[in-house]
């Protein structure tokens, strides 16, 4: 709860308030339609932003943007108001490595711009004894990370490592007792930075450099002085600004340097990172895609959370699923996925991108116009900048053996709807695997093994591709917004 | 003649350059007036995908295959062109802002810019306020247009306004920004004079101030 006082500022009162659950996926820019906040007592009055972006319904209950009152109308206390509450997880539960003997435990943590994973495991097992997966506690301060970068601009570092840090500690609390070692972590090079407290001003703007770009080991006290156990953070290094530790982690577990073969992983989240292994080299690179294909940015889009709508099915009228069947709270990834393939085919959605008319599901789940704008230019930065490293490599499509899904979203994505939108050429079919978290599963081996020469030489043999200023992939992009098969060889 | 720009007009679109070029070519060899071809074939062209790119019915690709043709033919026409009073033609400064590189959008304003015949000056990506102010002191356009897609950089629009200021030059030019992150609040806040969401809407705009 919060009280705000007539003229304050909204959004930056209850900014201040790092109890006060609230997203603000755009950083309170009135794009988004997200900072959702319920008055309880006081009167605001309703602005155009507002009836833009909010339902009836929620108006009536009293529901407004934070954003919209700069210069508060009345004194007034205000509430969170939550719809989405329990996200799907992408578990590696089940799973166990192969082990040294050594005794003690660790943590493996993936750090994530939307979901933060992490696990305790038996050192001499080679057992997660607990896993535990929570939502970023910055989103209050932007989806993406450039947002987010832009926010420690006005308000500075602390806030974001301080509410990140002590939501780490509490929902660690289940691993009390267990005295680890060492906490192992990877994650993209904002949150990287973010967590250790390091700016990452330098990420946000040309020409995109880290100031955290090797890997280093802090006291465990340092950022944690709760827990009174001795243990070392160990902080893993990234291969550029956009192509981070979560992705070395996740090219360390698939050993995909390890056979002479030609490989590749990608993962479909808002970086669009990707790498290419041909010929003892690594060729990386990052799409940035947008969270199109999590569902950001969609006018129905929802994370995968449960009553979001997953699958659909056409035949004169739409069938639809929803995560846990639950009822209707929006569209996530997949679903998007899902319908777009059953439109094309349908011919209710032409290649080009034109939809005639908005397919509707339920009032929580219709796709429009715009929504497929987004999704094509999502789409097509992916395949560009996929066939630019092959381009890079001089090899063609045809001679990957095998392609990694990496990441959260790929998790649910079915193959047959990535190759008939042309996120991925159609060659590939046949060839994909899809690995779930490969970042988190790649930090525990890590945790078990402590092989820093093995990271070392993924990092050492990469090249990163430049995307910006690339005739090609410009021609690319352009070429391949239509929803279509990929049929490049 | 009419049938010479009707095949221009149906040919573009498609992306057919070497047609749209030698048919160019023919028109001005039967002593169609350059000015003419640009108007009713060429620019003509783009304004029907401009159309069509507003009612939604057409997206990136569509106007930059018809851009593309465009940009090939227009040094075709430009010998000819040079006699009619180029001095008279408004002039548009446009550049990515610094701490970005994005370019695409940037280009395609500059393209339906030049498609209503602006003589467009694009001063690149990465561009620092020094820099747009040269510019703007050497080539005295009407509007000089920024851009940006990052949230980190959208913040320079204000350093380049201010360095306007600064170089007595801010009375003299209309700013216009605009980019994925901006909305008409933020271009309101840094003191800018014109935002649009894309570049049809900027072109549009742009001619209302000639
Ligand atoms: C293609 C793309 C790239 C390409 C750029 C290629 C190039 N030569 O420009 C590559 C892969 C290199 C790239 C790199 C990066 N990108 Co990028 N990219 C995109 C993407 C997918 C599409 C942008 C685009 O070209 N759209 C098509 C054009 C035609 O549209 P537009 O640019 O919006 O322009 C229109 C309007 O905005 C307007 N307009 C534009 N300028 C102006 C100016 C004026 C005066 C006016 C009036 C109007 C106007 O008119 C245009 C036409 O109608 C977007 C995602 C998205 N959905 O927008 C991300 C996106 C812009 N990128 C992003 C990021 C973070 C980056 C990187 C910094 C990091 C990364 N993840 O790799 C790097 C940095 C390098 C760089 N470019 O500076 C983020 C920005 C987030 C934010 N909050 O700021 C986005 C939104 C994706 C995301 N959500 O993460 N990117």
């Amino acid at each position: 709860m919060a009280f705000i006082s007539k003229h304050e500022n909204l959004y930056d009162a209850i900014m201040r308030d790092s109890s006060f659950e609230i997203q603000a996926p755009c950083g309170g820019n009135h794009r988004c339609g997200k900072c959702k906040i319920r008055v309880m007592q006081g009167n605001l009055p309703i602005h155009d932003a507002e009836r833009r972006h909010l339902s009836e319904e929620e108006l009536l209950l009293g529901v407004r943007l934070a954003c919209a009152h700069p210069d508060c109308e009345d004194d007034c206390v205000c509430e969170p108001y939550r719809e989405h509450v329990s996200y799907t997880i992408c578990s590696i539960h089940e799973e166990t490595f192969e082990s040294v003997k050594e005794e003690g435990f660790a943590v493996a943590l993936d750090i994530g711009t939307t979901t933060i994973a992490a696990v305790l495991i038996d050192l001499y097992e080679g057992k997660i004894l607990r896993e535990k997966t929570f939502l970023n506690p910055q989103s209050r301060y932007g989806a993406d990370v450039i947002t987010r970068i832009a926010q420690t601009a006005k308000i500075g570092i602390e806030p974001l490592q301080s509410i990140l840090v002590k939501k780490i500690e509490k929902e660690l609390a289940s691993f009390d007792g267990y005295a680890w070692k060492r906490m192992c972590v990877c994650g993209n090079p904002t949150m990287m930075h973010l967590f250790a407290g390091v700016d990452p001003s330098s990420i946000g703007q040309a020409p995109y450099r880290c100031t955290l770009d090797t890997y280093k080991e802090l006291p465990g006290q340092q950022l944690f002085p709760n827990w009174k156990h001795r243990f070392v953070i160990q902080l893993l290094p990234p291969i550029s600004a956009y192509v981070g530790s979560d992705v070395v982690m996740g090219l360390y577990s698939t050993q995909i340097m390890k056979q002479d073969k030609t490989k590749a992983l990608i993962d479909l989240g808002t970086n669009g990172e990707m790498a290419l292994y041909h010929d003892h080299r690594l060729y990386v690179t990052s799409a940035a895609c947008g969270p199109a294909f999590e569902g950001g940015n969609m006018s129905c889009g929802s994370g995968a959370v449960s009553g979001a709508l997953c699958r659909s099915g056409y035949d004169e009228k739409w069938h639809y699923e929803t995560l846990e069947q639950a009822p209707v709270c929006g569209i996530c990834g997949s679903g998007y996925l899902s319908i777009f393939h059953q439109a094309l085919d349908n011919g209710l959605l032409e290649p080009d991108g034109y939809l005639a008319k908005e397919l509707f599901f339920h009032p929580k789940a219709v796709v429009n116009q715009k929504d497929v704008r987004e999704f094509q230019l999502a789409k097509a930065s992916v395949i560009a900048a996929f066939l630019c490293m092959c381009r890079h490599a001089s090899i063609s499509v045809s001679a990957i053996e095998e392609l990694y899904i990496a990441g959260g979203f790929g998790k649910y994505a079915r193959p047959q709807d990535l190759l008939a939108l042309g996120i991925l050429p159609d060659k590939l079919s046949g060839r994909l695997h899809v690995l779930g978290n490969s970042a988190l599963r790649g930090t525990c081996q890590y945790a078990i093994h402590q092989d820093i020469e093995s990271i070392e030489d993924i990092r050492n043999r990469s090249e990163c591709l430049l995307l910006a200023g690339d005739e090609l992939f410009t021609q690319l992009f352009m070429e391949h917004m239509m929803l279509e098969i990929c049929n490049e060889n | 003649m009419n049938e010479l720009m009707e095949e221009i007009k149906t040919l573009m679109p498609k992306g057919k350059m070497n047609e749209v070029n030698a048919l160019v070519e023919r028109a001005l060899k039967e002593g169609v007036p350059a000015q003419t071809i640009l108007q009713e074939g060429l620019l003509q062209a783009m304004d029907i995908i401009a159309k069509k790119w507003a009612d939604g019915t057409a997206f990136i690709p569509e106007v930059l295959i018809t851009a593309r043709c465009m940009n090939a033919a227009i040094p075709l026409l430009e010998p000819y062109l040079l006699e009619e009073k180029e001095a008279e033609r408004p002039v548009v400064v446009i550049g990515t802002v610094q701490g970005d590189l994005h370019d695409i959008g940037k280009n395609l304003c500059a393209l339906m810019l030049k498609a209503k015949n602006f003589k467009v000056i694009d001063v690149g990506v990465d561009v620092g306020a020094d820099k747009f102010v040269e510019a703007v002191r050497e080539y005295q356009p009407m509007v000089v247009c920024l851009s940006s897609l990052l949230t980190t950089s959208m913040g320079n629009f204000k350093v380049v306004i201010d360095a306007l200021q600064e170089a007595g030059l801010r009375d003299r030019v209309k700013v216009a920004v605009g980019g994925a992150p901006i909305t008409p609040a933020f271009a309101d806040e840094v003191g800018a004079d014109i935002y649009t969401e894309d570049a049809v809407a900027l072109a549009d705009t742009l001619l209302q101030y000639c």
